[in-house]
């Protein structure tokens, strides 16, 4: 594996950063609290208020679950993941430079290398392997949901669109972390892209309005926005698929400063701009799940340390309640979920991206009149996750892969449903099995008050700190330590 | 040893193509009293496989040019896969697998992981599996000195395959598959030589015995 473009990759951090508010404002959702807490590690739910419930059943249609749902069409569904592996294929050989052409020029022969040499680590940049990736196996999973296939049945797309592109796809090695970033990494994001988009689409909608939401939502998601011009969805008229409404939608828009210093203090640290957008679609620790992802948390900071500093999804698996319902609306409620998690984490002081599926507690209890204290727990397994090495140095690649764990923990204090004082803590535990062999222990608290100022505007304060050991079979430990203060605005829309 | 190696998996392939035609052929005769049980949500089952795998195990920095490739060693393997499995729902079944892997040349290995199997079309047997966990193995490592060393670590694993199932829903099914499993162990220490980022790839052919 060796460098991959992923143009659409910056068309969609562009159209992020100007389509935002449209995002938000789709679901014209009331005025709501500040933005959800989420740990620095870990798997964590959030919390929201409530919007609108889901409708009935949809009606059957033709091949489609509903009038409004994609026709489903599975084979369909696989001939666009192969073409989207031709699409990134033909692109490297358009763009990249004449003596890169050649690894992507591949046939049969180069095929059969590839199968039966199998699997090895690769050497690409951080930015690619955690990120390009995850955003190339995105596309493969929502050629499964464009064309109507369920959650669970595109994801062994995003694995067929991984495999395909490392056997077949190009020269390079297939790549062991590529295949799982690629295939979980592009299910979080995946999933999450297509909800977003649904978001922003309004198919009840005609005329410019209409098709100025269809473009916006295809930048989000271009694999279902072209397969609805392509087949004509993006001009009917329907009900909003009920499976893309959901329950709650809170997103709250950040723009501000951080500083990020060293050991223990902030002197000298200098002071990163950075916007931040913290969506949250349903509420993870309330209610049955009906459908994976029905309730996901996405935190994305632009600016703050690098280009895009921090992405994380989590997307709630399968939750119910727990025990007994409470008996007043003041009693206390439990609530248990199976979360998915996606993290990106690159900035000047460390590096930190993986992959996780963990189980999260949260349970609620009313103070009074005006306060409630919820509390989460939880934990899980980092399936592969990436750490940058501070002592490797190898050629290109500064970072390790391994397993792990995550777990996670916190307190919130809501008045009048805003949270005004969070705290909590979060850690992951990596075992190295490609880089240098150590095992990497991240630990971080948080620490967040906001406060309202008018309307929906208010001004919050997050201090963390984040400590990380990483033990060195053949050398040193290394301890770090990074102090770090945000102070923001917060837009809560 | 490329020769070696090359006539090692031929004979393999041989193997293989044979074992996949006797499969097809029992397949095609006349099934047996038929005992259909409708599935449901929690059933238990368990499946038993076996069969033949190739197995490679390389590491960074094993060949002379200090790169995966030419210092790969390749063996052939005996597997035997135990998993009992729940229904998940009408497609889908997951639980776990022990899969062990024996060689004539000191390779064992044991593979402890979680899997999915995905059935995409109901009324098919044509299947789709995965799955992810915890791999031990003892592999001999070819040393850039040219000595042969064996090492034994513990890693993470995963597999992905896809197969076939006769008789399914019924109380005895079987059908063929074939699986493509990857450790990887980290680095090890082999006398006064660390085996950097150790990768095992094993391809499986063989046939498995579901009892639902």
């Amino acid at each position: 594996m060796n460098r991959r473009l992923f143009p659409a990759g910056v068309i969609l951090t562009l159209a992020i950063l100007t389509a935002a508010p449209a995002t938000a404002s789709a679901q014209e959702p009331p005025r709501a609290p500040a933005g959800p807490m989420r740990p620095i590690f870990g798997t964590l739910p959030s919390e929201s208020v409530s919007l609108t419930e889901s409708g009935p059943p949809a009606l059957q249609d033709a091949g489609r679950a509903c009038p409004g749902c994609p026709a489903r069409h599975p084979w369909y569904a696989v001939g666009e993941v192969l073409g989207i592996n031709l699409l990134y294929n033909g692109v490297n050989l358009l763009i990249k430079p004449e003596e890169e052409k050649i690894y992507f020029r591949t046939y049969p022969i180069i095929w059969w290398n590839n199968i039966s040499y199998g699997f090895e680590w690769d050497d690409n940049t951080f930015v690619v392997n955690q990120f390009g990736h995850p955003y190339q196996g995105n596309n493969y999973f929502n050629a499964g949901r464009a064309n109507g296939l369920s959650f669970w049945e595109s994801a062994p797309l995003a694995a067929l669109g991984s495999l395909t592109w490392e056997y077949l796809g190009e020269r390079h090695k297939p790549s062991l972390n590529d295949l799982v970033m690629t295939t979980m990494g592009g299910i979080s994001l995946g999933e999450m892209f297509n909800r977003t988009a649904w978001l922003i689409r309004d198919p009840r909608l005609t005329g410019r309005a209409r098709l100025t939401r269809e473009i916006i939502a295809t930048v989000f998601d271009p694999i279902t926005g072209l397969n609805r011009f392509i087949s004509g969805d993006s001009g009917k008229v329907v009900e909003k698929p009920a499976e893309y409404v959901p329950t709650s939608l809170l997103a709250a828009f950040d723009a501000g400063v951080l500083w990020q210093g060293e050991d223990t203090s902030l002197t000298g640290a200098a002071a990163d701009p950075f916007l931040q957008l913290n969506l949250g679609y349903g509420t993870i620790p309330s209610g049955r799940s009906k459908q994976p992802f029905d309730a996901f948390l996405l935190d994305l900071r632009f600016g703050g340390g690098s280009g895009i500093s921090e992405a994380t999804v989590r997307g709630r698996l399968f939750g119910r309640p727990v025990g007994d319902a409470p008996a007043t609306p003041a009693g206390p409620a439990r609530h248990l979920s199976v979360v998915m998690g996606y993290d990106y984490q690159n900035n000047s002081a460390y590096q930190f991206g993986g992959q996780s599926v963990g189980v999260a507690f949260a349970g609620t209890r009313v103070l009074s009149r005006d306060w409630t204290m919820s509390l989460s727990l939880s934990g899980g397994g980092l399936v592969l996750g990436a750490m940058d090495s501070l002592y490797y140095d190898g050629p290109d690649r500064q970072y390790d892969f391994g397993p792990g764990l995550v777990y996670a923990g916190g307190v919130v204090f809501r008045r009048k449903g805003l949270p005004l004082i969070r705290a909590s803590y979060g850690s992951v535990w990596m075992h190295t099995v490609d880089g240098a062999q150590a095992d990497h222990w991240a630990q971080g608290l948080r620490f967040d008050l906001i406060a309202p100022i008018k309307g929906r505007l208010g001004v919050g304060s997050t201090t963390e700190f984040i400590r990380r050991k990483s033990y060195y079979d053949a050398a040193d430990d290394i301890m770090q330590r990074f102090p770090r203060l945000r102070v923001y605005l917060s837009w809560v829309k | 040893m490329g020769e070696v190696t090359m006539d090692l998996r031929m004979r393999a392939s041989r193997t293989a193509i044979a074992m996949a035609l006797g499969l097809l052929i029992l397949a095609a005769l006349p099934s047996a009293a038929q005992d259909p049980a409708q599935p449901r949500r929690g059933d238990f089952a368990l499946a038993i496989g076996f069969g033949y795998a190739a197995a490679k195990a390389d590491c960074s920095n094993c060949s002379p040019e200090g790169e995966y490739g030419s210092g790969a060693v390749y063996s052939d393997v005996a597997a035997l896969a135990v998993a009992p499995v729940w229904r998940v729902n009408s497609k889908v079944v997951a639980g776990v697998e022990l899969q062990l892997e024996t060689s004539r040349k000191e390779s064992r290995a044991v593979y402890l992981l979680g899997i999915v199997r995905f059935h995409p079309w109901e009324g098919s047997g044509f299947f789709l599996r995965g799955g992810y966990g915890l791999l031990q193995v003892k592999a001999p490592l070819n040393l850039p000195d040219g000595s042969v060393s064996t090492a034994k670590y513990r890693g993470m694993a995963l597999t992905y395959g896809a197969g076939w199932m006769f008789r399914q829903n019924n109380r005895f099914s079987w059908g063929p598959y074939g699986a493509h499993y990857v450790g990887t162990l980290g680095s090890a220490v082999i006398g006064s030589f660390e085996a950097q980022n150790i990768i095992g790839n094993t391809w499986f052919a063989g046939v498995g015995f579901v009892f639902n």
